[in-house]
């Protein structure tokens, strides 16, 4: 995984143009989810790691995202899952940046193929190299959403 | 299927499904890329297999071949080394019985400072972490103490 900062970023840029803040939260958690998922079945559960493989695939985010909005409110649920699914598949379009010299940053299309995929921009150690641009992306995000709050006021 | 009518059975299927995903991963996801050890101690088993070494360190080197530490075990690499002797590496290669050895397809060194990048990674997600959930505590507070009234009250 990159770091948390970059995913934060992944998903908050385009959380700007949703309008209701809870949602919107749920969408920065939902990004968070796999990794959350996978280091809890990893450092507390103790499974393979290959078991936790499913955590980082399009419909492993499907069922993390339906089992995590079984705890929002009702009235929420529905739109509260699509921005936890959105969410984790920003996480794992972000973790495809990765280059692990061709062995795939993780395996997207689980349980279908067992297939690892990356595009290989970045070295898995240089991540941190992401940190000023995120925080750029970040400010201009948060900078936009104010602006536009104003001119719906 | 967002209702709350039939809750608990829902919770139950999620879980049940992400448990049935995670083991069916595991069985299908067994030949690709085993740890090291699994290798040396089973060479048959995993012959030509592809191995992805995130970590390694150069233990020695020789004429076209050299050899690595994993975490978990040793190995000679047939090759060259992108980093002298004590150096650190990520390689992906075939692994193959005779020997046991791995036949490199590709490596790079990694950087002296890896440590201090980790650090300064997870100190940098810690916040990140923290500031996420005070934003969510803004808008999503646990009140079980509430939650037992109104359950009461609906009795």
């Amino acid at each position: 995984m990159p770091d948390l900062f970059t995913h934060l970023v992944a998903a908050r840029a385009p959380g700007i143009f949703v309008r209701d803040k809870r949602i919107q939260a749920l969408l920065v958690i939902g990004t968070f989810m796999p990794d959350i998922a996978y280091k809890g079945l990893f450092w507390v559960m103790q499974t393979r790691e290959t078991f936790g493989a499913a955590t980082h695939s399009f419909v492993g985010v499907l069922l993390i995202s339906y089992l995590c909005c079984l705890f929002v409110e009702e009235s929420i649920r529905k739109p509260g899952f699509i921005a936890f699914a959105a969410g984790g598949w920003i996480h794992i379009l972000v973790d495809f940046i990765k280059f692990n010299l061709g062995a795939g940053s993780c395996r997207p299309l689980l349980p279908f193929s067992p297939v690892g995929f990356e595009i290989g921009w970045i070295d898995p150690e240089n991540v941190v190299l992401l940190i000023p641009i995120d925080a750029a992306i970040l400010a201009v995000a948060v900078l936009l959403e104010r602006r536009f709050a104003r001119v719906q006021q | 299927m967002f209702s709350n009518k039939g809750y608990g059975w829902k919770l139950g299927a999620a879980l049940a499904l992400i448990a049935a995903m995670g083991v069916y991963a595991a069985r299908k996801g067994e030949s690709i890329n085993p740890p090291l050890w699994r290798c040396v101690v089973e060479p048959r088993r995993w012959d030509n297999t592809m191995l992805w070494l995130p970590y390694a360190r150069v233990v020695s080197i020789h004429d076209a071949e050299f050899e690595v530490a994993a975490t978990d075990a040793k190995i000679r690499v047939i090759g060259k080394s992108p980093v002298p002797v004590g150096g650190r590496l990520t390689l992906r290669g075939i692994f193959r019985a005779d020997g046991p050895r791995i036949e490199l397809i590709e490596s790079r060194s990694l950087p002296s400072d890896l440590g201090r990048r980790r650090l300064l990674m997870e100190v940098v997600s810690v916040l990140v972490v923290l500031v996420v959930l005070a934003n969510f505590m803004r808008h999503f507070i646990l009140r079980p103490q509430v939650l037992q009234v109104h359950r009461s009250e609906e009795r």
